[in-house]
């Protein structure tokens, strides 16, 4: 059991060299999507024996013991996350196929599965690695394979939006870069368990604690940079924009949860809440979260064009994230998990419908797609129950996530208050964007009157995996008590 | 003071020119010249991890038969930079590839010229 995150990790990686030596990329992408299930499995499995055993298992690389040599630690919150981060990318894959193929010439199509399997490898080797510099490279990897997925459909907009994202992304490693140097050359670990201890001697001894909270703050802002927390948010909504569905759906439900992991192995491994809380890191979170939360709905507001305006709600729902973590409690850490597992089944559903009406109309912008959701029931279908998540309606997965926060909310001190009203301007500012759009897609067209078209779909495969996205959106929101004892259990063994 | 500053200056010159790269790469127009900030930035981080690991005396950490040292350099810290330089390589290889897109294509190389291109661009398309 302890040899399967080096086994998912490893797997992903040499499944991706090969790839080049497929001639067609259909089938470049059936052997990835393989890879990608059986990883899956393979995570099912891991969870199924830790949360059992109530344990967590290490994985030593290399003939280095733990204190100087690397190694790779799963709890059954790490196996959560692998699992449900396989399936979205396989759904993700499956669900932009056919765009993928009218976006690229045919040609390329094994290189983007090279390139996805990379970044999936990649999101991986983060969520089970227990060693700070390995996450470092691997974050990245992450950055590197995520702006070429936004450059890959090669319209000027789409290289335009790549280099501002590579600019952005860059800025936010040196941060971090400078933020592990640091830290290194206080405590001289590298591994989190060994930062951890050596951090707490520091601060029961009063040593460093200038270096420290700079070192803190130095990889927080990196991290949040990356992840396009408000105010650093402003390369997102181009480069989720105008990248092709599978990608945007990848980049906005998987990608920026990687650094948030990371975040969450930061402050619970090595800095630890008491640092994070006196030290007001987790102040300065919690009103990065509860701005971004509004700020960034009152721009998806105004936004035209469909994607932006989804792309502008990703930045909401990673706020929501940052909210929950900055309470700086054990509650509001399951939160911010739950907020994980739901956006990243909900977004990717919201690409994929709006990616389907885009595809069937040809139009991005509002006015174009009037109507849209008749010609395309499914597509419309998911764009509503995505939308209708986000916005907090009971059993969907959105609601339970916002009832975790919330729940989180009233356990805490003066947060309680900002923190509620944060939660329900922004569920009211969600609505007001979501429901305009829900209203003009299922619309009439002018005099049309048509009934709606219920036609076998010409992708069943994106049909499929809509309607899978959707029944793992009522799942999370249904199934709500079991999944937060499992994160529960997980975070206490994070 | 003096010698404070004497005793840190590695650190005080990494801390000058990791700023200095980091304002480049944020708020100069030329791409070309973010890759150069960009490099500057990795490079100063650099020179603060070799700085760090430096021994005063020290030589390299490896064993000779029949020669004992009292100070090896770290070399965890040597280590590190390795794996930054070919990340910082493959990061300047990734912006070069955009950059020489971006030329083909707009014939510029200010990003701010190349941003209202692309927009009028994507009106009249």
């Amino acid at each position: 059991m302890e040899n399967i995150p080096f086994f998912s990790i490893m797997l992903p990686i040499l499944s991706a060299v090969v790839i080049p030596f497929f001639s067609k990329g259909t089938w470049a992408f059936q052997w990835i999507r393989g890879v990608q299930l059986a990883v899956a499995a393979a995570s099912a499995a891991l969870l199924a024996f830790l949360c059992r055993a109530g344990t967590y298992v290490t994985y030593q690389l290399g003939h280095v013991p733990a204190p100087w040599g690397n190694q790779l630690r799963a709890g059954p919150l790490e196996a959560v996350l692998a699992l449900s981060f396989s399936l979205v990318m396989v759904l993700c894959l499956t669900g932009g196929w056919s765009d993928l193929k009218r976006d690229m010439p045919a040609h390329r199509l094994g290189s983007f599965c090279l390139l996805m399997q990379l970044l999936y490898a990649a999101l991986l080797a983060i969520v089970y690695t227990d060693d700070l510099f390995t996450a470092y490279v691997f974050v990245e990897i992450l950055a590197v394979t995520a702006c070429v997925a936004v450059a890959a459909k090669e319209s000027g907009r789409s290289v335009v939006s790549a280099i501002r994202y590579l600019i952005f992304s860059c800025l936010g490693s040196g941060l971090i870069l400078l933020g592990i140097a640091l830290l290194y050359s206080i405590t001289g670990h590298l591994l989190f368990s060994g930062l951890g201890e050596t951090v707490a001697e520091l601060q029961a001894s009063g040593a460093y604690q200038l270096p420290l909270v700079v070192s803190a703050l130095l990889m927080t802002l990196g991290l949040s940079v990356k992840s396009a927390q408000v105010p650093f948010h402003a390369w997102l909504p181009d480069a989720h924009a105008s990248a092709t569905t599978a990608a945007s759906g990848v980049l906005s439900g998987l990608v920026l949860k990687g650094y948030l992991v990371i975040l969450m192995k930061l402050m619970t491994r090595v800095f630890g809440r008491e640092l994070m809380v006196s030290s007001h890191l987790c102040d300065l979170m919690f009103f990065l979260g509860l701005g971004g939360m509004l700020f960034a709905s009152v721009s998806a507001l105004r936004q035209e064009e469909v994607k932006r305006m989804i792309a502008y709600s990703s930045s909401a729902q990673i706020s929501y994230i940052f909210l929950a973590l900055g309470l700086g409690s054990t509650y509001g850490m399951t939160a911010a998990c739950f907020q994980i597992l739901a956006h990243a089944f909900t977004k990717p559903m919201i690409f994929l419908g709006a990616g389907a009406m885009i595809a069937e109309t040809g139009g991005h912008y509002w006015g174009e797609l009037r109507g849209a959701a008749r010609k395309m029931p499914m597509g419309g279908l998911t764009f509503t129950v995505g939308g209708l998540s986000l916005c907090g309606i009971p059993l969907l997965a959105g609601f339970s996530a916002k009832f975790c926060l919330a729940g989180a909310a009233l356990q805490a001190g003066w947060q309680m208050t900002p923190a509620l009203f944060g939660l329900a301007a922004s569920s009211v500012l969600n609505a007001m964007y979501y429901i305009p759009a829900i209203l003009v897609i299922w619309g009439r067209h002018g005099s049309d009157t048509s009934p709606i078209r219920f036609t076998r779909p010409a992708h069943p495969q994106r049909a499929a995996a809509l309607a899978l996205l959707l029944a793992a959106n009522l799942l999370l929101g249904t199934a709500f008590g079991p999944i937060r004892t499992l994160l529960e259990q997980g975070v206490a063994l994070f | 003071m003096l010698e404070a500053i004497l005793q840190q200056r590695y650190y005080i010159t990494a801390v000058l020119l990791f700023t200095i790269g980091f304002v480049t790469l944020f708020l100069h127009p030329n791409l070309l010249k973010k890759i150069i900030g960009l490099n500057l930035m990795d490079t100063a981080v650099f020179l603060f991890l070799a700085a760090m690991g430096y021994v005063e005396g020290g030589v390299a950490p490896m064993l000779e038969e029949g020669q004992e040292w009292t100070a090896y350099i770290n070399p965890v810290p040597g280590g590190l930079v390795l794996t930054g330089i070919v990340v910082a390589v493959s990061t300047t290889a990734l912006f070069l590839a955009l950059t020489q897109r971006l030329y083909r294509r707009y014939h510029s190389l200010n990003l701010d010229e190349i941003l209202i291109l692309a927009r009028s661009g994507e009106e009249k398309h």
